[in-house]
């Protein structure tokens, strides 16, 4: 990002830019910079939080008065709710998640598959509701139809690996698109319900990895993705489908 | 962000690693009173419309995005340590589109500009110069004097 302002302002165009990692923008030391003290994933941050948008997006742009540069100034307070600091207060997702098959044996594929299957029929009502109330989705970078996601993410469990259902995507990068999409999906759906208002999106994010049969799935599937001989399947599935947060 | 100690070691080390060269000189462009500029955003989330063209590892050009395709935007950003749920709930907390708007109408800033740019976050500093300076002629020549530069 900081090479960004330097490369853009270098041609005369003036930049202000937001700063997640400061120690990074200490060392780039770009024209303007705002520190700002949330997680990645919300630069402005909380969702429907206008009143916080407006106030890092004025100090943002109140940076374009300084006289001379470079400037790095800290955004003064941490916001509210989603993107306050500190560890997030359990939740749990009272959707009627298939437990018959939960503590059964997990090493067979087509069991897992099938709870997932399950736990995706029972999130679709919300998911449905969630893109009609918003008129919008963040579903669909994959190309894959939301319902044979989970087919598709299944099939890196065993050999012979699928054809990748999406021409514009390598077989590595098309699995890594299917599985932000169904996360999406789940995320998306479980944040539309009346009983998670209150929710932040730690929260959410960490009943994904700790309580869903997908992050079982996902996490098995970047093990038995993991060492094919794939050069690109072996970084997707060794870095890119499990957050470093979730996996220590 | 949090401090990085905070984070997981193993995370923490590798964004300390993530330092960028040295990048030479220290560019300084002026520009009119907020009230008479006109802002753009250049956001590093990946965003792209569903039909474009995704990003994938090593992408280094960019995409624009038109102030009508927010209800059309996904992320092929390829990084999994970023969350995805506030940008699904709500896109102004990675572009702030509708705030902006907003100040334009209460006369802060000058105008918004009718298109808008992503990039995908995870290229090498120094490979995206040439998309850089090819961007910054088109944003010239839009009439934009201050571009809002956003990462995730």
């Amino acid at each position: 990002m900081s090479g960004l302002g330097h490369f853009i302002e270098r041609e005369g165009v003036p930049t202000a830019g937001i700063s997640l990692v400061r120690e990074h923008t200490e060392s780039a030391r770009p024209p303007r910079a705002l520190s700002v003290p949330f997680d990645f994933g919300h630069p402005f941050g909380a969702p429907g939080d206008a009143e916080l948008q407006h106030r890092v997006l004025l100090a943002l742009l109140h940076l374009f008065e300084s006289k001379r540069g470079p400037v790095l100034e800290l955004f003064p307070d941490q916001g509210e709710g989603a993107s306050a600091h500190g560890q997030a207060t359990p939740w749990s997702c009272p959707l009627p998640l298939p437990d018959d098959q939960r503590g059964g044996d997990s090493e067979q594929a087509g069991s897992l598959e099938l709870a997932v299957q399950a736990e995706l029929r029972a999130l679709l009502p919300w998911y449905e509701h969630a893109a009609a109330e918003r008129q919008r989705t963040t579903v669909g970078a994959s190309g894959i139809e939301i319902p044979s996601l989970v087919s598709f993410i299944a099939a890196f469990l065993a050999p012979p690996l699928p054809d990748s259902p999406n021409e514009a995507l390598s077989l590595p990068l098309a699995l890594k698109a299917a599985v932000e999409d169904l996360k999406q999906v789940y995320l998306e759906a479980v944040s539309a319900r009346p009983d998670a208002a209150a929710t932040n999106h730690r929260q959410l994010n960490d009943w994904f990895w700790r309580e869903t049969r997908a992050a079982e799935l996902l996490r098995a599937v970047a093990k038995a993705a993991h060492g094919t001989g794939d050069q690109t399947l072996d970084i997707v599935a060794g870095m890119l489908l499990v957050p470093a947060a979730q996996s220590e | 962000m949090p401090d990085l100690d905070s984070l997981p070691t193993e995370f923490a080390n590798s964004l300390r690693k993530m330092r960028g060269p040295a990048l030479e000189g220290e560019p300084w462009a002026e520009g009119p009173p907020l009230s008479e500029r006109r802002i753009a955003i250049v956001t590093t989330a990946g965003l792209h419309r569903r039909n474009d063209r995704p990003f994938v590892m090593g992408s280094v050009d960019y995409r624009v995005v038109p102030r009508t395709s927010t209800r059309e935007l996904v992320s092929t950003h390829i990084s999994p340590n970023f969350d995805r749920s506030g940008f699904a709930e709500d896109l102004n907390v990675v572009l702030p589109l509708d705030r902006l708007h907003e100040l334009a109408e209460r006369g802060v800033i000058g105008s918004v500009a009718d298109h808008h740019y992503s990039f995908m976050g995870a290229a090498q500093i120094e490979k995206l110069a040439p998309s850089a300076a090819d961007l910054a002629g088109h944003l010239k020549a839009d009439g934009v004097n201050g571009v809002l530069l956003v990462p995730v």
